[in-house]
């Protein structure tokens, strides 16, 4: 279990996060939503350990996320960030081989890295230079490259965890479907997804939990019928759009089909 | 499966066929470098004498033939090895500066921290004597830890300076450097101006750099600091590949980014103040030996941390043969030959990234 608990972030005299509490539990897609500056990116990279909360704490599996080794961490919960630079030009397989950890790994290395980019449709891209790929296909590779580590380590039990800040971000639609198909898989295979989104239509469909954030704090939290609601759209977006139901599944306009 | 299975199929960090056959030909290059810096001079020895004494001594007992063995084991055996040691030490120190920068222009004589370490190695020529003294055998040493603690200082304070919220801006070092460089070099000229000592007289040693006046006291000086280095190095190869990706997302990969920066810096510290210690500053190298080697070999440092020692002790000793035969009798600083070809080089990388950047 991934727990956040009474989270708080103050940065430069401004309150980013206030007293956030959340649970990411294993098999769920948690998706925050919220308008921009409402502190989603905020939590979750506090959530990933890339940041440390001014008060409150992370418990992951009961231990404090501040002692856990980041190696040891690494082997559990893996973050694809908004945008992932690249000094260098390393070769894809190269960029997928950074997420192997140093020792231990599951599987042998190089179809661990040929898995990773055949489940986001890279395999022909593994002798190419990153930094000459398109925007959208670095951030595949990125992909891959978490998704390899969490793959490498051997299984133990325990729930492993994919983070995902702003995922879509670049990709055009076959793709954007890829990645929330390949969230909900690893829902499914009983792993815990934290997904920042800013598309509410992507949102609905991908998560099983809704967040809601404004300015800092907690707004509504549940499913998508009970959290993407007109009074949302209104006092948290300040748009004024009707949400819509189609096939069991919320969405606010336009939408095709 | 396809052909990513096979090209993925070496295992990773050991390549043996591409590592292998890389580290040969650096190595047979610096040999053959070694080879030309011994025969080469106002006296010329061919190769095979040179080769017959290295390994069998003085060859023949005519005047000729023992000026041939003092010149070659007395004059250009330390040079050479000096060039060699001080070639490796500068090149690993930048390639390490530059996966610690992400970013292919970091070299420690550009940023100011080699003229930190040439201004800490200048106090300790002119106010070190007193201290001796006190130091007993460890005073031989005072030079090159003075040098190493100035490069140490030097690299910190431009992390300090250039570190906002575990982000390091390039432009931020490159800038602070500039600063430093110019404070730093202002220092050591005042040291040498006010200083009677004799070993500070030539204020181009320090700050243009020199092999000249090479001895076996001075390549046994650098070779702890450029063995540990070189050897160290590699050890931080898997953390600095990582690094590239930022230190966000380094963390998020499993690496302990901050003690990966702090040896880093560390090991940067080392290479640049044995090498300036024994040398003075010897600018752009550590920025051209790299990226040469990344231009053909690719970016990964498990290559490029030991290649670029190799191609540094080549290159190193190439460009010593220039600077003391070009002009000779007379000899250029070293440092002038290193910058009249890196500097362009740094220009050029700048008008690429600019082009890809837009």
């Amino acid at each position: 279990m991934y727990v956040a608990e009474d989270i708080s972030r103050r940065a430069g005299g401004k309150t980013i996060l206030d007293g956030v509490s959340l649970a990411l539990p294993p098999g769920t897609v948690t998706v925050l939503v919220g308008p921009n500056g409402a502190g989603k990116s905020t939590l979750l990279r506090i959530m990933a350990g890339g940041l440390p909360p001014s008060r409150g704490r992370v418990l992951l599996h009961g231990r404090d996320l501040a002692a856990w080794r980041p190696a040891e961490l690494a082997g559990i919960r893996s973050v694809l960030s908004q945008s992932t630079g690249l000094a260098f030009g390393f070769r894809v397989e190269d960029v997928v081989r950074m997420g192997l950890p140093r020792h231990g790994v599951a599987e042998p290395p190089a179809a661990l890295v040929a898995w990773g980019l055949e489940v986001v449709g890279l395999a022909d891209a593994a002798g190419r230079d990153c930094t000459t790929l398109s925007g959208g296909e670095q951030q595949r590779v990125h992909l891959a490259r978490v998704l390899v580590q969490l793959k490498a380590t051997p299984a133990d039990g325990r729930a492993r965890y994919l983070f995902l800040d702003e995922p879509t971000t670049g990709l055009d639609l076959a793709h954007q479907l890829l990645l929330l198909d390949i969230a909900r898989r690893h829902a499914r295979a009983g792993g815990g997804v934290l997904a920042v989104l800013h598309d509410l239509n992507l949102a609905a469909q991908v998560a099983d939990t809704i967040v809601a954030l404004d300015g800092g704090r907690v707004v509504a939290e549940g499913t998508p019928e009970a959290v993407i609601t007109d009074r949302l759209l209104t006092q948290v977006y300040g748009v004024d759009l009707r949400v819509n139901q189609a096939s069991a599944r919320v969405f606010v306009l336009p939408v095709a089909g | 499966m396809t052909d990513t299975a096979a090209v993925g199929a070496r295992p990773p960090g050991l390549l043996p066929g591409r590592f292998g056959l890389a580290i040969a030909c650096t190595a047979g290059i610096a040999v053959v470098a070694a080879l030309v810096s011994l025969g080469v001079g106002p006296v010329g020895i061919a190769p095979d004498r040179v080769l017959a004494m290295l390994f069998g001594g003085v060859q023949g007992d005519t005047a000729t033939d023992l000026r041939d063995a003092v010149i070659l084991f007395d004059i250009r055996l330390p040079r050479t090895a000096l060039a060699a040691l001080v070639g490796s030490a500068t090149a690993v120190a930048g390639a390490v500066m530059q996966g610690l920068l992400r970013n292919p222009l970091g070299d420690p004589g550009v940023i100011g921290v080699s003229a930190g370490a040439a201004l800490a190695a200048a106090l300790w020529i002119v106010f070190g004597a007193s201290l001796a003294a006190t130091l007993g055998g460890w005073a031989e040493l005072g030079l090159p830890l003075s040098a190493f603690l100035g490069g140490l200082a030097m690299t910190g304070i431009l992390q300090l300076v250039a570190t906002r919220d575990g982000h390091t801006s390039v432009v931020t070092v490159l800038l602070a450097g500039i600063a430093l460089t110019g404070f730093t070099g202002a220092m050591t000229g005042l040291l040498v101006f006010v200083s009677s000592d004799q070993q500070l007289r030539d204020f181009t040693f320090w700050m243009l750099g020199s092999l000249g006046g090479a001895t076996w006291d001075k390549v046994m000086l650098v070779l702890p600091f450029a063995a540990a280095l070189v050897l160290g190095a590699p050890a931080l190869a898997r953390g600095l590949d990582t690094l590239a990706l930022g230190e966000a997302d380094a963390a998020y990969a499993g690496i302990a980014v901050e003690r990966t920066k702090r040896l880093a810096v560390l090991a940067v510290a080392v290479g640049v103040g044995g090498a300036v210690a024994v040398s003075g500053v010897i600018a752009f190298f550590g920025l051209t030996v790299p990226h040469l080697v990344r231009l053909s070999l690719g970016p990964s440092h498990r290559l490029l941390l030991p290649v670029s020692a190799l191609a540094g002790a080549a290159l190193l000793t190439v460009a010593d043969v220039f600077a003391r035969t070009v002009a000779a009798p007379a000899e250029l600083p070293l440092g002038i030959v290193t910058s009249a070809v890196g500097a362009p080089m740094m220009l050029w990388l700048l008008m690429r990234r600019l082009r890809i950047t837009g």
